[in-house]
Protein backbone atom coordinates (compact mmCIF):
# COMPACT_ATOMS: atom_id res chain seq x y z
CA UNK A 1 0.00 0.00 0.00
CA UNK A 2 2.62 2.52 0.99
CA UNK A 3 5.67 0.98 -0.61
CA UNK A 4 7.30 0.31 2.79
CA UNK A 5 8.16 -3.19 3.93
CA UNK A 6 7.51 -2.65 7.62
CA UNK A 7 3.90 -2.15 8.58
CA UNK A 8 3.52 1.36 9.80
CA UNK A 9 0.71 3.59 10.97
CA UNK A 10 -1.19 3.78 7.68
CA UNK A 11 -0.99 0.01 7.23
CA UNK A 12 -2.29 -0.62 10.72
CA UNK A 13 -5.06 1.92 10.22
CA UNK A 14 -5.94 0.19 6.96
CA UNK A 15 -6.25 -3.11 8.82
CA UNK A 16 -8.59 -1.61 11.39
CA UNK A 17 -10.70 0.08 8.72
CA UNK A 18 -10.97 -3.19 6.81
CA UNK A 19 -12.12 -4.93 9.97
CA UNK A 20 -14.94 -2.46 10.67
CA UNK A 21 -15.83 -2.19 6.98
CA UNK A 22 -16.37 -5.95 6.89
CA UNK A 23 -18.68 -5.69 9.90
CA UNK A 24 -20.58 -2.87 8.17
CA UNK A 25 -20.88 -5.02 5.05
CA UNK A 26 -22.36 -7.84 7.05
CA UNK A 27 -24.79 -5.50 8.79
CA UNK A 28 -25.83 -4.03 5.45
CA UNK A 29 -26.49 -7.42 3.92
CA UNK A 30 -28.78 -8.56 6.71
CA UNK A 31 -29.98 -5.38 8.39
CA UNK A 32 -32.95 -6.87 10.23
CA UNK A 33 -32.50 -10.61 10.18
CA UNK A 34 -29.02 -10.33 11.63
CA UNK A 35 -30.32 -8.58 14.70
CA UNK A 36 -33.41 -10.74 15.09
CA UNK A 37 -31.82 -14.12 14.57
CA UNK A 38 -30.49 -14.67 18.10
CA UNK A 39 -33.89 -13.80 19.52
CA UNK A 40 -35.68 -16.03 17.03
CA UNK A 41 -33.35 -18.91 17.82
CA UNK A 42 -34.20 -18.61 21.48
CA UNK A 43 -37.92 -18.69 20.81
CA UNK A 44 -39.61 -22.09 20.65
CA UNK A 45 -43.27 -21.20 20.21
CA UNK A 46 -45.72 -23.67 21.68
CA UNK A 47 -49.33 -23.91 20.43
CA UNK A 48 -50.38 -22.07 23.58
CA UNK A 49 -47.96 -19.24 22.86
CA UNK A 50 -49.18 -19.01 19.26
CA UNK A 51 -52.76 -18.71 20.47
CA UNK A 52 -51.73 -15.92 22.86
CA UNK A 53 -49.90 -14.12 20.04
CA UNK A 54 -52.99 -14.32 17.85
CA UNK A 55 -55.06 -12.75 20.63
CA UNK A 56 -52.53 -9.93 21.04
CA UNK A 57 -52.49 -9.26 17.28
CA UNK A 58 -56.29 -9.09 17.20
CA UNK A 59 -56.21 -6.59 20.07
CA UNK A 60 -53.61 -4.48 18.28
CA UNK A 61 -55.78 -4.46 15.14
CA UNK A 62 -58.73 -3.10 17.15
CA UNK A 63 -56.58 -0.38 18.73
CA UNK A 64 -55.23 0.65 15.34
CA UNK A 65 -58.70 0.91 13.85
CA UNK A 66 -59.71 3.28 16.67
CA UNK A 67 -56.58 5.38 16.33
CA UNK A 68 -56.65 5.57 12.54
CA UNK A 69 -57.47 9.27 12.40
CA UNK A 70 -54.51 10.32 14.52
CA UNK A 71 -51.21 10.37 12.68
CA UNK A 72 -49.30 10.57 15.93
CA UNK A 73 -50.84 7.44 17.34
CA UNK A 74 -50.34 5.31 14.28
CA UNK A 75 -48.02 2.39 14.89
CA UNK A 76 -44.59 3.92 14.36
CA UNK A 77 -46.49 6.34 12.14
CA UNK A 78 -45.64 4.36 9.02
CA UNK A 79 -47.79 5.20 5.99
CA UNK A 80 -49.90 2.35 4.74
CA UNK A 81 -48.79 1.48 1.24
CA UNK A 82 -51.43 2.24 -1.34
CA UNK A 83 -52.04 -0.72 -3.63
CA UNK A 84 -50.28 -0.18 -6.91
CA UNK A 85 -48.51 2.94 -5.68
CA UNK A 86 -44.73 2.87 -6.04
CA UNK A 87 -42.47 3.72 -3.09
CA UNK A 88 -40.40 6.48 -4.59
CA UNK A 89 -37.46 6.62 -2.26
CA UNK A 90 -35.98 4.66 0.61
CA UNK A 91 -32.67 5.96 1.92
CA UNK A 92 -30.76 4.62 4.91
CA UNK A 93 -28.31 7.09 6.35
CA UNK A 94 -25.80 5.15 8.43
CA UNK A 95 -24.06 8.32 9.56
CA UNK A 96 -27.12 9.86 11.19
CA UNK A 97 -28.65 6.42 11.89
CA UNK A 98 -31.87 7.47 10.20
CA UNK A 99 -33.96 5.80 7.51
CA UNK A 100 -35.90 8.11 5.21
CA UNK A 101 -38.85 6.76 3.26
CA UNK A 102 -40.69 8.97 0.83
CA UNK A 103 -43.92 7.52 -0.50
CA UNK A 104 -45.39 10.13 -2.78
CA UNK A 105 -45.73 13.13 -0.52
CA UNK A 106 -45.61 11.17 2.72
CA UNK A 107 -42.27 11.21 4.45
CA UNK A 108 -41.51 8.66 7.16
CA UNK A 109 -38.42 9.14 9.28
CA UNK A 110 -37.24 6.19 11.31
CA UNK A 111 -34.46 6.13 13.88
CA UNK A 112 -32.33 3.03 13.43
CA UNK A 113 -31.52 0.82 16.43
CA UNK A 114 -27.95 2.13 16.61
CA UNK A 115 -29.00 5.81 16.64
CA UNK A 116 -26.83 7.81 19.04
CA UNK A 117 -28.35 8.65 22.44
CA UNK A 118 -28.04 12.33 21.60
CA UNK A 119 -30.37 11.96 18.60
CA UNK A 120 -32.88 9.91 20.58
CA UNK A 121 -32.89 12.53 23.36
CA UNK A 122 -33.31 15.33 20.83
CA UNK A 123 -36.48 13.90 19.33
CA UNK A 124 -38.17 12.12 22.24
CA UNK A 125 -41.33 13.96 23.27
CA UNK A 126 -40.27 17.03 21.27
CA UNK A 127 -41.88 18.94 18.44
CA UNK A 128 -39.71 18.07 15.47
CA UNK A 129 -39.91 19.98 12.23
CA UNK A 130 -39.30 18.48 8.83
CA UNK A 131 -38.31 21.04 6.23
CA UNK A 132 -38.30 19.50 2.82
CA UNK A 133 -37.66 20.89 -0.61
CA UNK A 134 -38.53 20.44 -4.18
CA UNK A 135 -37.28 21.48 -7.60
CA UNK A 136 -34.32 23.83 -7.16
CA UNK A 137 -35.11 25.52 -10.46
CA UNK A 138 -37.58 27.60 -8.47
CA UNK A 139 -36.28 30.92 -7.24
CA UNK A 140 -34.91 30.87 -3.67
CA UNK A 141 -37.64 33.31 -2.72
CA UNK A 142 -40.42 31.08 -4.06
CA UNK A 143 -42.33 29.70 -1.06
CA UNK A 144 -42.99 26.44 -2.92
CA UNK A 145 -39.29 25.71 -2.85
CA UNK A 146 -39.37 24.42 0.73
CA UNK A 147 -42.11 23.39 3.12
CA UNK A 148 -41.92 22.92 6.88
CA UNK A 149 -44.23 20.67 8.88
CA UNK A 150 -43.89 20.35 12.65
CA UNK A 151 -45.18 17.42 14.67
CA UNK A 152 -44.75 16.02 18.13
CA UNK A 153 -42.43 13.03 18.19
CA UNK A 154 -44.06 10.85 20.86
CA UNK A 155 -41.64 9.66 23.53
CA UNK A 156 -40.43 6.12 22.94
CA UNK A 157 -41.56 6.08 19.31
CA UNK A 158 -38.94 5.23 16.71
CA UNK A 159 -40.54 6.78 13.64
CA UNK A 160 -42.82 9.56 12.54
CA UNK A 161 -44.59 10.50 9.33
CA UNK A 162 -45.22 13.84 7.71
CA UNK A 163 -47.77 14.36 4.94
CA UNK A 164 -46.67 17.21 2.69
CA UNK A 165 -49.03 19.26 0.54
CA UNK A 166 -46.60 19.31 -2.40
CA UNK A 167 -43.70 17.45 -3.95
CA UNK A 168 -40.65 17.27 -1.65
CA UNK A 169 -38.56 14.81 -3.58
CA UNK A 170 -35.23 16.66 -3.43
CA UNK A 171 -34.16 16.90 0.20
CA UNK A 172 -35.35 16.98 3.81
CA UNK A 173 -33.95 18.37 7.02
CA UNK A 174 -35.16 17.36 10.47
CA UNK A 175 -34.66 19.89 13.23
CA UNK A 176 -35.54 20.34 16.91
CA UNK A 177 -37.41 23.40 18.22
CA UNK A 178 -34.11 25.31 18.58
CA UNK A 179 -33.39 24.71 14.88
CA UNK A 180 -30.58 22.26 15.56
CA UNK A 181 -30.15 19.66 12.86
CA UNK A 182 -31.28 16.14 13.76
CA UNK A 183 -30.70 14.65 10.32
CA UNK A 184 -30.55 15.60 6.70
CA UNK A 185 -31.02 13.75 3.44
CA UNK A 186 -30.61 14.62 -0.18
CA UNK A 187 -32.65 12.08 -2.11
CA UNK A 188 -31.12 10.15 -4.99
CA UNK A 189 -31.50 12.01 -8.25
CA UNK A 190 -31.68 15.39 -6.54
CA UNK A 191 -29.65 18.22 -7.95
CA UNK A 192 -26.29 18.72 -6.26
CA UNK A 193 -27.45 22.20 -5.26
CA UNK A 194 -30.60 20.92 -3.61
CA UNK A 195 -30.90 21.91 0.01
CA UNK A 196 -32.43 24.21 2.54
CA UNK A 197 -32.11 27.60 1.04
CA UNK A 198 -33.30 31.03 1.97
CA UNK A 199 -34.62 30.29 5.44
CA UNK A 200 -31.58 28.38 6.58
CA UNK A 201 -29.09 30.84 5.11
CA UNK A 202 -30.76 33.67 7.01
CA UNK A 203 -30.95 31.62 10.18
CA UNK A 204 -27.28 30.60 9.97
CA UNK A 205 -26.18 34.16 9.24
CA UNK A 206 -28.07 35.50 12.26
CA UNK A 207 -26.75 32.82 14.59
CA UNK A 208 -23.23 33.40 13.36
CA UNK A 209 -23.57 37.19 13.85
CA UNK A 210 -24.78 36.75 17.42
CA UNK A 211 -21.85 34.50 18.31
CA UNK A 212 -19.35 36.65 16.43
CA UNK A 213 -20.44 39.75 18.34
CA UNK A 214 -20.28 38.03 21.71
CA UNK A 215 -17.02 36.12 21.13
CA UNK A 216 -14.77 38.30 18.99
CA UNK A 217 -11.69 36.67 17.51
CA UNK A 218 -13.05 33.17 17.99
CA UNK A 219 -13.57 30.79 15.12
CA UNK A 220 -17.14 29.87 16.06
CA UNK A 221 -19.15 26.79 15.17
CA UNK A 222 -20.81 28.41 12.14
CA UNK A 223 -17.47 29.08 10.46
CA UNK A 224 -16.08 26.37 8.23
CA UNK A 225 -12.76 25.96 6.52
CA UNK A 226 -9.28 26.93 7.46
CA UNK A 227 -9.01 30.27 5.59
CA UNK A 228 -11.82 32.00 7.47
CA UNK A 229 -10.50 30.85 10.84
CA UNK A 230 -6.98 31.96 9.94
CA UNK A 231 -8.42 35.31 8.85
CA UNK A 232 -10.09 35.60 12.23
CA UNK A 233 -6.91 34.86 14.16
CA UNK A 234 -4.43 36.39 11.66
CA UNK A 235 -2.36 33.31 12.21
CA UNK A 236 -1.55 30.27 10.12
CA UNK A 237 -2.99 27.08 11.45
CA UNK A 238 -0.54 24.29 12.17
CA UNK A 239 2.57 26.44 11.91
CA UNK A 240 1.62 29.31 14.21
CA UNK A 241 3.05 32.39 12.59
CA UNK A 242 1.34 35.70 11.86
CA UNK A 243 -0.22 36.29 8.45
CA UNK A 244 1.35 39.37 6.85
CA UNK A 245 -0.91 42.40 6.27
CA UNK A 246 -3.72 40.80 8.24
CA UNK A 247 -5.77 42.85 10.70
CA UNK A 248 -7.84 41.12 13.33
CA UNK A 249 -11.43 42.34 13.55
CA UNK A 250 -11.53 45.15 16.09
CA UNK A 251 -14.10 45.54 18.82
CA UNK A 252 -16.15 48.17 16.99
CA UNK A 253 -16.40 45.88 13.98
CA UNK A 254 -17.52 42.83 15.93
CA UNK A 255 -19.89 44.95 18.02
CA UNK A 256 -21.58 46.18 14.84
CA UNK A 257 -22.96 42.66 14.36
CA UNK A 258 -24.74 42.72 17.70
CA UNK A 259 -28.45 42.92 16.88
CA UNK A 260 -27.72 43.21 13.16
CA UNK A 261 -30.45 41.83 10.93
CA UNK A 262 -30.14 40.15 7.56
CA UNK A 263 -31.22 42.60 4.86
CA UNK A 264 -30.57 40.59 1.75
CA UNK A 265 -29.48 37.13 0.74
CA UNK A 266 -28.52 35.58 -2.57
CA UNK A 267 -27.85 31.95 -3.43
CA UNK A 268 -25.84 30.64 -6.35
CA UNK A 269 -25.37 26.87 -6.45
CA UNK A 270 -23.58 25.78 -3.29
CA UNK A 271 -22.63 29.36 -2.38
CA UNK A 272 -24.68 32.03 -0.65
CA UNK A 273 -24.11 35.55 0.60
CA UNK A 274 -25.92 37.49 3.30
CA UNK A 275 -25.85 41.26 3.74
CA UNK A 276 -26.46 42.60 7.24
CA UNK A 277 -28.05 45.82 8.42
CA UNK A 278 -24.59 47.06 9.44
CA UNK A 279 -23.60 46.98 5.76
CA UNK A 280 -21.28 43.97 6.09
CA UNK A 281 -21.52 40.88 3.93
CA UNK A 282 -20.61 37.27 4.62
CA UNK A 283 -20.26 34.32 2.29
CA UNK A 284 -21.63 30.88 3.15
CA UNK A 285 -20.98 27.48 1.67
CA UNK A 286 -23.35 24.54 1.51
CA UNK A 287 -22.08 21.61 3.62
CA UNK A 288 -22.60 17.93 2.79
CA UNK A 289 -24.38 17.46 6.13
CA UNK A 290 -27.17 19.85 5.12
CA UNK A 291 -25.96 22.94 6.96
CA UNK A 292 -24.56 26.21 5.65
CA UNK A 293 -21.22 27.40 7.01
CA UNK A 294 -19.62 30.85 6.91
CA UNK A 295 -16.49 30.83 4.74
CA UNK A 296 -15.71 34.53 4.32
CA UNK A 297 -16.42 37.71 6.23
CA UNK A 298 -16.56 41.29 4.96
CA UNK A 299 -14.64 42.71 2.00
CA UNK A 300 -15.63 41.03 -1.24
CA UNK A 301 -17.51 38.16 0.43
CA UNK A 302 -20.55 38.75 -1.77
CA UNK A 303 -18.64 39.02 -5.03
CA UNK A 304 -20.05 36.83 -7.77
CA UNK A 305 -23.18 36.10 -5.78
CA UNK A 306 -24.95 39.41 -5.36
CA UNK A 307 -23.92 40.80 -8.73
CA UNK B 1 -13.02 -8.91 -6.99
CA UNK B 2 -12.22 -5.21 -6.98
CA UNK B 3 -11.37 -3.41 -10.18
CA UNK B 4 -8.32 -1.32 -9.33
CA UNK B 5 -9.03 0.88 -12.34
CA UNK B 6 -12.44 1.85 -10.95
CA UNK B 7 -13.02 5.52 -10.18
CA UNK B 8 -13.31 6.73 -6.60
CA UNK B 9 -17.01 7.21 -7.13
CA UNK B 10 -17.45 3.60 -8.26
CA UNK B 11 -15.40 2.31 -5.34
CA UNK B 12 -17.38 4.29 -2.78
CA UNK B 13 -20.78 3.43 -4.17
CA UNK B 14 -19.85 -0.24 -4.45
CA UNK B 15 -19.96 -0.07 -0.71
CA UNK B 16 -17.94 -3.15 0.25
CA UNK B 17 -14.83 -3.50 2.39
CA UNK B 18 -12.49 -4.50 -0.44
CA UNK B 19 -13.49 -1.53 -2.59
CA UNK B 20 -13.00 0.82 0.34
CA UNK B 21 -9.50 -0.60 0.93
CA UNK B 22 -8.55 0.30 -2.66
CA UNK B 23 -9.99 3.77 -2.12
CA UNK B 24 -8.00 4.11 1.13
CA UNK B 25 -4.77 3.08 -0.58
CA UNK B 26 -5.25 5.81 -3.16
CA UNK B 27 -5.76 8.62 -0.71
CA UNK B 28 -4.35 7.78 2.73
CA UNK B 29 -0.91 9.28 2.20
CA UNK B 30 -1.93 12.65 0.86
CA UNK B 31 -4.65 13.02 3.48
CA UNK B 32 -2.14 12.29 6.24
CA UNK B 33 0.39 14.69 4.66
CA UNK B 34 -2.25 17.39 4.26
CA UNK B 35 -3.30 17.07 7.89
CA UNK B 36 0.28 16.91 9.17
CA UNK B 37 1.12 20.28 7.65
CA UNK B 38 -1.83 21.85 9.43
CA UNK B 39 -1.66 20.04 12.77
CA UNK B 40 0.65 20.72 15.68
CA UNK B 41 2.28 17.28 15.52
CA UNK B 42 2.34 13.94 13.73
CA UNK B 43 0.27 12.22 16.38
CA UNK B 44 -2.56 14.73 16.02
CA UNK B 45 -2.42 14.34 12.23
CA UNK B 46 -2.60 10.54 12.52
CA UNK B 47 -5.56 10.80 14.88
CA UNK B 48 -7.40 13.11 12.47
CA UNK B 49 -6.62 10.85 9.50
CA UNK B 50 -8.23 7.91 11.27
CA UNK B 51 -11.33 10.03 11.95
CA UNK B 52 -11.47 11.27 8.34
CA UNK B 53 -11.42 7.76 6.89
CA UNK B 54 -13.89 6.50 9.48
CA UNK B 55 -16.25 9.30 8.39
CA UNK B 56 -15.60 8.44 4.74
CA UNK B 57 -16.35 4.78 5.45
CA UNK B 58 -19.61 5.68 7.19
CA UNK B 59 -20.67 8.06 4.44
CA UNK B 60 -19.39 6.21 1.37
CA UNK B 61 -22.80 5.08 0.12
CA UNK B 62 -24.05 8.65 0.33
CA UNK B 63 -21.39 9.97 -2.03
CA UNK B 64 -23.53 12.21 -4.23
CA UNK B 65 -20.96 14.11 -6.23
CA UNK B 66 -20.90 13.50 -9.95
CA UNK B 67 -17.10 13.78 -9.81
CA UNK B 68 -15.30 10.52 -10.51
CA UNK B 69 -12.52 11.63 -8.16
CA UNK B 70 -13.35 11.97 -4.48
CA UNK B 71 -10.38 14.25 -3.82
CA UNK B 72 -12.55 17.30 -3.14
CA UNK B 73 -14.94 15.27 -0.99
CA UNK B 74 -12.13 13.94 1.19
CA UNK B 75 -10.59 17.38 1.38
CA UNK B 76 -13.90 18.78 2.65
CA UNK B 77 -14.14 16.07 5.32
CA UNK B 78 -10.51 16.60 6.34
CA UNK B 79 -10.95 20.40 6.51
CA UNK B 80 -14.06 20.09 8.65
CA UNK B 81 -12.43 17.63 11.05
CA UNK B 82 -9.33 19.79 11.22
CA UNK B 83 -11.37 22.90 11.85
CA UNK B 84 -13.30 21.19 14.60
CA UNK B 85 -10.05 19.94 16.17
CA UNK B 86 -8.49 23.39 16.07
CA UNK B 87 -11.51 24.85 17.83
CA UNK B 88 -11.82 22.19 20.51
CA UNK B 89 -8.16 21.29 20.87
CA UNK B 90 -8.64 17.59 20.12
CA UNK B 91 -9.69 15.38 17.23
CA UNK B 92 -13.28 14.31 17.50
CA UNK B 93 -13.99 10.57 17.68
CA UNK B 94 -17.58 10.59 16.49
CA UNK B 95 -17.13 8.51 13.34
CA UNK B 96 -14.71 6.08 14.99
CA UNK B 97 -17.00 5.60 17.96
CA UNK B 98 -19.95 4.88 15.71
CA UNK B 99 -17.96 2.20 13.91
CA UNK B 100 -16.57 0.87 17.21
CA UNK B 101 -13.06 1.27 15.85
CA UNK B 102 -10.15 0.29 18.06
CA UNK B 103 -7.42 2.87 18.62
CA UNK B 104 -4.37 2.60 16.36
CA UNK B 105 -1.24 3.55 18.31
CA UNK B 106 1.33 5.94 16.85
CA UNK B 107 5.00 5.08 17.44
CA UNK B 108 8.01 7.42 17.32
CA UNK B 109 8.99 5.87 13.97
CA UNK B 110 5.53 6.64 12.65
CA UNK B 111 5.83 10.26 13.72
CA UNK B 112 9.12 10.62 11.85
CA UNK B 113 7.61 9.14 8.70
CA UNK B 114 4.52 11.28 8.96
CA UNK B 115 6.72 14.38 9.14
CA UNK B 116 8.56 13.27 6.00
CA UNK B 117 5.27 12.59 4.26
CA UNK B 118 4.16 16.16 4.82
CA UNK B 119 6.99 17.42 2.62
CA UNK B 120 6.09 15.07 -0.22
CA UNK B 121 2.42 15.85 -0.06
CA UNK B 122 3.08 19.51 -0.80
CA UNK B 123 4.14 18.51 -4.30
CA UNK B 124 1.20 16.13 -4.65
CA UNK B 125 -1.19 18.92 -3.68
CA UNK B 126 0.43 21.31 -6.13
CA UNK B 127 0.10 18.70 -8.86
CA UNK B 128 -3.61 18.41 -8.15
CA UNK B 129 -3.97 22.11 -8.93
CA UNK B 130 -2.56 21.72 -12.44
CA UNK B 131 -4.88 21.28 -15.44
CA UNK B 132 -5.37 17.57 -16.16
CA UNK B 133 -3.41 17.54 -19.43
CA UNK B 134 -0.39 19.23 -17.83
CA UNK B 135 -0.53 17.01 -14.73
CA UNK B 136 -0.65 13.84 -16.85
CA UNK B 137 2.25 15.02 -18.98
CA UNK B 138 4.40 16.01 -15.99
CA UNK B 139 3.78 12.70 -14.25
CA UNK B 140 4.52 10.69 -17.38
CA UNK B 141 7.76 12.56 -18.10
CA UNK B 142 9.17 13.36 -14.66
CA UNK B 143 7.86 10.58 -12.43
CA UNK B 144 7.55 7.68 -14.89
CA UNK B 145 10.54 8.92 -16.95
CA UNK B 146 8.89 8.11 -20.28
CA UNK B 147 10.25 9.49 -23.56
CA UNK B 148 8.37 12.44 -25.10
CA UNK B 149 7.67 10.39 -28.21
CA UNK B 150 6.12 7.56 -26.16
CA UNK B 151 3.98 9.96 -24.16
CA UNK B 152 2.80 11.59 -27.38
CA UNK B 153 1.64 8.23 -28.73
CA UNK B 154 -0.08 7.30 -25.44
CA UNK B 155 -1.86 10.63 -25.17
CA UNK B 156 -2.68 10.87 -28.86
CA UNK B 157 -1.04 14.26 -29.41
CA UNK B 158 2.13 15.48 -31.08
CA UNK B 159 5.48 15.43 -29.32
CA UNK B 160 5.58 19.24 -29.45
CA UNK B 161 2.31 19.42 -27.55
CA UNK B 162 3.65 17.06 -24.86
CA UNK B 163 6.79 19.18 -24.47
CA UNK B 164 4.66 22.29 -24.16
CA UNK B 165 2.42 20.68 -21.52
CA UNK B 166 5.38 19.49 -19.46
CA UNK B 167 7.01 22.90 -19.69
CA UNK B 168 3.85 24.74 -18.69
CA UNK B 169 3.15 22.25 -15.92
CA UNK B 170 6.60 22.67 -14.42
CA UNK B 171 6.35 26.46 -14.66
CA UNK B 172 3.00 26.32 -12.90
CA UNK B 173 4.44 24.10 -10.16
CA UNK B 174 7.38 26.46 -9.71
CA UNK B 175 5.10 29.49 -9.38
CA UNK B 176 2.88 27.73 -6.83
CA UNK B 177 5.90 26.51 -4.89
CA UNK B 178 7.35 30.01 -4.72
CA UNK B 179 4.05 31.35 -3.44
CA UNK B 180 4.11 28.80 -0.61
CA UNK B 181 7.65 29.36 0.51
Amino acid sequence: MTGHRQPWYLDRLRGELERVAAIEDQRERSPTLGRLRPALDRMRPSPRMLAALAAVLALVAVVLAVARESDVERPVAAPQPTPGKKVLTDVTDVDDAVRWRLDGRVLTVQLLPFAPDRTVRMVNGTRISATCGTNVALSPADPRRETTLTRLWPAGQTSLSYRFPRDVSEWCRLADPAGRRVAFVRFPGASSAAGPAAGLVTETALKWARLFASSPGICNEYMVGQPVCEQMMCQRVGAPKPIPNCTRPNQAYTESFRGATVQEIAIKGDEAAARFSNGETIRLHWQPNGDWGVTKIGGDAGRGIFE
Amino acid sequence: MVNHEATDRELLLKGDAAAFAVFYDRHAEWVLGFLRRRSPDGEAAADLTAEVFAAALSGRRRYRSKNASAHAWLLAIASNKLNSALRSGYAERRARTRLAMRPVEVTDDDVARIDALAEVSVVVELLQDLPTDQRTAVLARIVDENEYADIAVTQGVSEAVVRQRVSRGLSGLRRQWEKRV
